[in-house]
């Protein structure tokens, strides 16, 4: 098919002669084009394919480009749309393959019933019509931030004004339109301004915002969310005209918009009129009839007729007379029409029928003609048998709906005016305001003059100008217009249930049937009209269908539309990518990676990675041939046997000064820290409120009023924010700061029964001597030259020194001390091996071996909280709860596997007798299960009911596979009870 | 873009940072820092000063972050001159700094930060605390209308792939600052743009 630059997939399609666009969900039956824009029911279409196709497009929304793809979306029969787009120019089309494999349609959901209702599955099916690319998509998306004292949304006449009064005011503003060029309806229509054709008029306006300072055009751009606090999405489409992937760039932007003011300049929706076989390829939108006339040169039929409710629509048959077309009739149900646009197609000499109503389309693929009869009064009646009229176009007019999607998002529930025929916005308060068509404005002066007193409204509030507008509106050549009659499902001489089916909205195939059944079912509240008929449901959100369906359902009801109200509108106005909404948030930059000063020598010595938070943390360091347990023994036998060096910089740590801030220390953790000595460390353990383990580490004593708290690496920003929140919400009154300086040291930790002899190759102004430097005790001094903190402390129960330097320097410290150490065998090891050595000591991980019901007593460490203190502790209360008194609580042991070789899974649940009757009853379960190189075993942690009473007993622990493992309890501290080894 | 890269970033070498906590309303407090570093602290909100080298920035009503050249002691001079009533606290390992100068180098902060960096709400001598991706950033607007980046070093890895990736768009080059000024304009041989 060929079509040509500036053509959208609809027009090329409508050029083309292709008619039927898609199969409806529900019935089956022949859909064609009906409107021009983001209204569109039918066309809805699917482009490409792989991972680049893209679903849910309206193809009176897709540019057209060289060589473009598309194939319907809808899933009853998916039809293979159209072959290949040629080159634009010159045009000659030729059309491919229309048919496609038709789908399965699942019993029950296919069979046109008239008792059909909307079951849930049956709804999944209607909003996922399009089908999930296949494979990642190759293209670029991001997200921009944006600030501006006034967003203008919309570039019709009235948005164009509003920006060009809000700019002149030097306010910052953005305009964002959804279509390609700014201009709005003016783009369709055949309008004149000041006596010359509107699109002068558009090209100037757009001329003098590019050129003013702080003013953004953004075309393509649809504003898709409207929040609270005026945040806005606006999703712009930067290469989708250029084709399926980007050549090069970002395809999409969601500009994520902060606006100081907002100017809605939506417009308004062109209403259907509801009569029996309305959904007949050929029944349009008589807006949409005349843009493609106007905008595309596209005609799309021979005879026209025109069906309305109103004077405006009466500029079509204008436009298709112009065309040199034939126009059958102009139907109008008024009974007495009367205007400048009545009297012009009267004077063309069209026959104008008045008082009368289409009551049902002809024909099956197409539309062969209309049946018009007269209304009665209360236009519920025809008083006369239907005639016959031939055309192969109806073009229809109810009225105009405004586009109050983006209104109704913030919560404004939209009010129906019965002169306007319409649901209006309702009160936005001070932050936005609605201008045009949106707020009811009919006629093209009305829209300019109440967008530019908006602009200078909306600027005036940002603190721009006076808000007095200097606008003057072109002239226009409107005649004026004549009331709307309010039609909306226009009567059949059977009644509603019997007749042909009357299209409510087509993209889910309601009717007013359909309504009808559910009012009679019971259904009052169109909340629940919705849900049970789906009205409104599609991707579409019931643009052209919402206000018929609540008009008839207040008609079935006996009662007014403003009682009966309408359904709201969420985000998005229409569908808008996933890649959008993610941006530049994927691959490498889906979640930052932390890295130490010593990343890249882990990298480069063959580290594999464990992630800790957001830390990459070396797991283990497999040399050639190893498995992951040939190496964790290797790097634990080193710690044990000589000397292994870590990289600890990822310990959470925070520097607290104060004249309060051993109280401090004393309120947040369980030990005491008033009586540490200056440069000795103290083990703490932080409990919750309600007495369980929140966190744990070493503290410091730097100087009598300052200490270095360790906390957990994954633990380290909840407990700063934990502290921060304790400070400044209950005790702001004591003298104490808190920063964190988790980022600013590095931290190689020296292990194993060398590790004296390594650190004094590398430092010789510390005193590193048994007696000297006890353990427990922290020193200053320098190692390979450079000023370091040097704590005595071990989480492996060796002797161990950890040298903290500025993270400028820790690369260049490790590299020194991994060579001091070469002569010794010194050998990296990772967390895996860390685990295991901590676990050989009984050394509990917080987070893993205790979970959030997990108090001191059931670790097992009374020994390190302090129930006397003055002020008491977080947590001290509720440690006195009955239920942390229980004796049956799941408390810390070890387990001894029976076989030595077997390791016990962790978390596996640990039983009495497992061969007992199914629930069988739980002892506890596996919290940490390693094997021990030193001790040539499987060793394991555990939390079992009353365990600390219970050593010598035998638990199993029946596995996956059938298989059952029976384990000693024991003490959870396998090696070196007494703690001799760290004190040599 | 013909007439060289849209953004260029900068990255600082080794410099001096400390934390500073304290009473900004305490006169007392504000002459000892000035005295000790050359710069008063900022008690206006989001701004920052500079004398020479050194720099104080508002970080929170009773916080600074202060930068000087490498190897600058100030610790002790601080605790000394203001008698002990203030934290003080050596962060020089923790900041990176990166300076992102070029016509584009605003657009690379709004892909990255919801903050107005618009000149009238964010003009030279402001400064401000915010998210930057998915990490955080103290981001200071210079008079050269260059803006600098001061970010957790844990971090840098992701924010310099991050900070090219947003910039590439525009042309993206990289370089690096001397040693002793945060925005010192003298040109180091540029590496590629990754």
């Amino acid at each position: 098919m060929h079509g040509f630059a500036g053509d959208t997939l609809a027009s090329a399609l409508l050029a083309n002669g292709v008619s039927r666009v898609a199969t409806s969900f529900k019935y089956g039956r022949p859909r064609g084009v009906v409107g021009h824009g983001a209204e569109e029911p039918n066309a809805i279409v699917q482009l490409g394919q792989g991972g680049a196709s893209v679903p849910n497009l309206r193809a009176t929304q897709v540019e057209l480009y060289d060589g473009l793809d598309a194939r319907p979306c809808s899933r009853s029969k998916a039809q293979r749309l159209a072959g290949t787009f040629g080159r634009f120019m010159p045009a000659g089309f030729y059309y491919k393959t229309f048919m496609g494999a038709p789908q399965r349609w699942t019993a029950g959901v296919a069979r046109p019933t008239a008792l059909w209702t909307a079951s849930e599955h049956v709804l999944r099916r209607a909003t996922g019509l399009g089908r999930v690319p296949a494979g990642n998509d190759p293209d670029t998306y991001d997200r921009f931030n944006r600030h501006c004292d006034v967003l203008v949304v919309g570039a019709g006449p009235a948005g164009l004004a509003a920006a060009l009064e809000a700019a002149r005011s030097g306010a910052r503003i953005l305009i964002a339109d959804e279509q390609a060029e700014l201009g709005g309806s003016l783009l369709d229509g055949s309008y004149s301004l000041g006596g010359e054709h509107a699109s002068k008029w558009v090209a100037d306006a757009v001329a003098e915002l590019a050129s003013s300072a702080d003013v953004d055009l953004l075309p393509r751009s649809t504003v898709a969310g409207y929040y609270d606090h005026n945040f806005l999405t606006i999703v712009e489409r930067r290469t989708d005209h250029l084709g399926l992937v980007a050549a090069n760039g970002t395809r999409q932007r969601l500009h994520r918009v902060r606006a100081g003011q907002v100017v809605l300049a939506t417009g308004a929706i062109e209403r259907p009129l509801v009569f029996a076989n309305n959904d007949r390829p050929g029944v349009m939108m008589a807006s949409s009839v005349s843009s493609y006339l106007n905008r595309y040169a596209v005609a799309v039929g021979d005879e026209l007729l025109l069906f309305t409710a109103n004077d405006h629509a009466y500029r079509t048959a204008l436009d298709w007379q112009r065309a040199g077309l034939a126009v059958a009739a102009v139907v109008d149900c008024r009974e007495a029409p009367e205007g400048g646009l009545v009297d012009a197609v009267r004077g063309a000499g069209t026959r104008v029928i008045t008082g009368h109503a289409v009551t049902e389309a002809s024909g099956r693929r197409r539309v062969t003609g209309a049946m018009i009869a007269p209304l009665g009064p209360g236009a519920d009646s025809l008083t006369a048998a239907p005639q016959h009229i031939a055309c192969d176009v109806i073009a229809c007019s109810g009225g105009w709906s405004p586009t109050l999607h983006l209104s109704s998002q913030t919560g404004t529930r939209p009010r129906w005016h019965e002169s306007a025929v319409a649901f209006l916005p309702g009160d936005l308060g001070k932050r936005a305001l609605c201008a045009g068509a949106v707020a009811g404005a009919r006629s093209l002066r009305d829209c300019l003059e109440q967008g530019a007193l908006a602009g200078a409204t909306a600027a005036s509030r940002a603190g721009f100008g006076s808000g007095r507008t200097t606008f003057t509106a072109p002239e226009t050549d409107e005649p004026s217009q004549a009331p709307s009659r309010a039609l909306f499902l226009v009567p059949h001489p059977k009644p509603v249930s019997r007749a042909p089916k009357q299209f409510v909205d087509f993209q889910l195939d309601v009717t007013a049937a359909d309504i009808e059944l559910a009012a009679r079912e019971g259904y009052t509240s169109v909340e629940h009209v919705k849900r049970y008929t789906a009205l409104g449901f599609g991707t579409d959100q019931g643009k052209l269908g919402n206000v018929n369906g609540v008009a008839i359902l207040a008609r079935t009801l006996d009662q007014d539309i403003a009682t009966t109200g309408t359904t709201m509108f969420r985000p998005a106005y229409t569908p808008v990518t996933f890649g959008a909404i993610a941006g530049r948030d994927v691959g490498e930059f889906h979640d930052p990676e932390r890295h130490t000063p010593m990343h890249a020598w882990h990298a480069s010595h063959g580290a594999m990675w464990e992630d800790v938070g957001r830390w990459k943390r070396p797991w283990y360091y497999p040399r050639p041939g190893e498995t992951m347990q040939d190496a964790v023994n290797r790097e634990c036998l080193a710690a044990r046997d000589a000397v292994a060096v870590l990289d600890a910089s990822t310990l959470g740590k925070t520097d607290i000064q104060g004249t309060d801030a051993a109280e401090f220390l004393d309120r947040v953790y369980t030990i005491g820290f008033r009586k540490l000595a200056v440069g000795r460390c103290r083990y703490g353990l932080m409990l919750r409120e309600d007495g369980t383990i929140f966190d744990d580490g070493v503290t410091a004593r730097l100087a009598e009023n300052r200490y270095l708290m360790h906390t957990t690496t994954g633990n380290a920003e909840a407990v700063f924010a934990w502290l921060e929140r304790w400070h400044q919400t209950e005790w702001p009154e004591l003298d104490v700061y808190l920063t964190s300086v988790t980022d600013h040291w590095a931290t190689t930790a020296l292990v194993g029964p060398e590790s004296r002899a390594v650190l004094a190759r590398v430092c010789d102004d510390i005193d590193l001597s048994r007696d000297a430097f006890r353990f427990m005790d922290v020193r200053e001094g320098h190692v390979a030259g450079i000023a370091a903190r040097v704590f005595r402390i071990s989480f492996s129960g060796e002797l161990s020194f950890e040298v903290n330097v500025c993270a400028q320097h820790g690369r260049q410290v490790w590299d020194a001390i991994v060579e001091a150490g070469g002569e010794f065998g010194i050998t990296p090891y990772g967390t895996e091996a860390m685990h295991v050595l901590r676990a050989e000591k009984g050394f509990i991980i917080v987070g893993q071996d205790s979970d959030t019901t997990t108090t001191p007593h059931d670790a097992g460490m009374d020994w390190v909280v302090r129930r006397n203190k003055p002020f008491g502790f977080l947590g001290d209360r509720s440690l006195d709860v009955s239920d942390h008194r229980r004796e049956d609580r799941l408390q810390l042991v070890g387990l001894a596997t029976t076989d030595e070789d077997t390791v016990l899974p962790e978390g596996g649940q640990l039983v009495d007798k497992p061969e007992a009757e199914a629930p069988v009853p739980m002892a506890g379960h596996v919290t940490s299960s390693y094997h021990s190189a030193r001790l040539g075993r499987s060793i394991a942690l555990a939390m079992v009911k009353s365990g600390t009473t219970r050593l010598g007993d035998t638990l199993h622990c029946p596995l996956a596979d059938g298989r059952t493992v029976s384990a000693k309890i024991v003490s959870p501290v396998f090696y070196d009870p007494d703690g001799e080894r760290q004190n040599v | 873009m013909s007439d060289g890269p849209g953004v260029v970033m900068r990255e600082s070498g080794a410099r001096g940072w400390w934390n500073l906590r304290g009473d900004g309303d305490e006169p007392r407090f504000r002459d000892g820092v000035a005295a000790v570093v050359g710069v008063s602290p900022p008690i206006e909100p989001c701004t920052w000063h500079a004398a020479g080298d050194r720099r104080a920035y508002w970080l929170g009503p009773d916080e600074w972050l202060l930068t000087a050249e490498h190897g600058t002691e100030f610790e002790s001079p601080l605790r000394g001159a203001l008698h002990g009533r203030c934290s003080i606290v050596d962060v020089s390992g923790a900041q990176i700094l990166v300076n992102l100068s070029g016509a584009q180098a605003g657009e690379v902060l709004r892909k990255s930060s919801p903050y107005d960096f618009h000149p009238r709400r964010f003009p030279p001598g402001r400064c401000v605390q915010t998210n930057f991706a998915k990490a955080t950033a103290l981001v200071a607007a210079n008079a050269d209308a260059s803006f600098d980046v001061v970010f957790r070093r844990s971090y840098a890895d992701y924010l310099r792939g991050w900070i090219a990736d947003a910039g590439r768009e525009y042309g993206f080059l990289r370089g690096s600052l001397g040693t002793d000024h945060p925005t010192r304009r003298q040109r180091q041989p540029a590496q590629d743009d990754d």
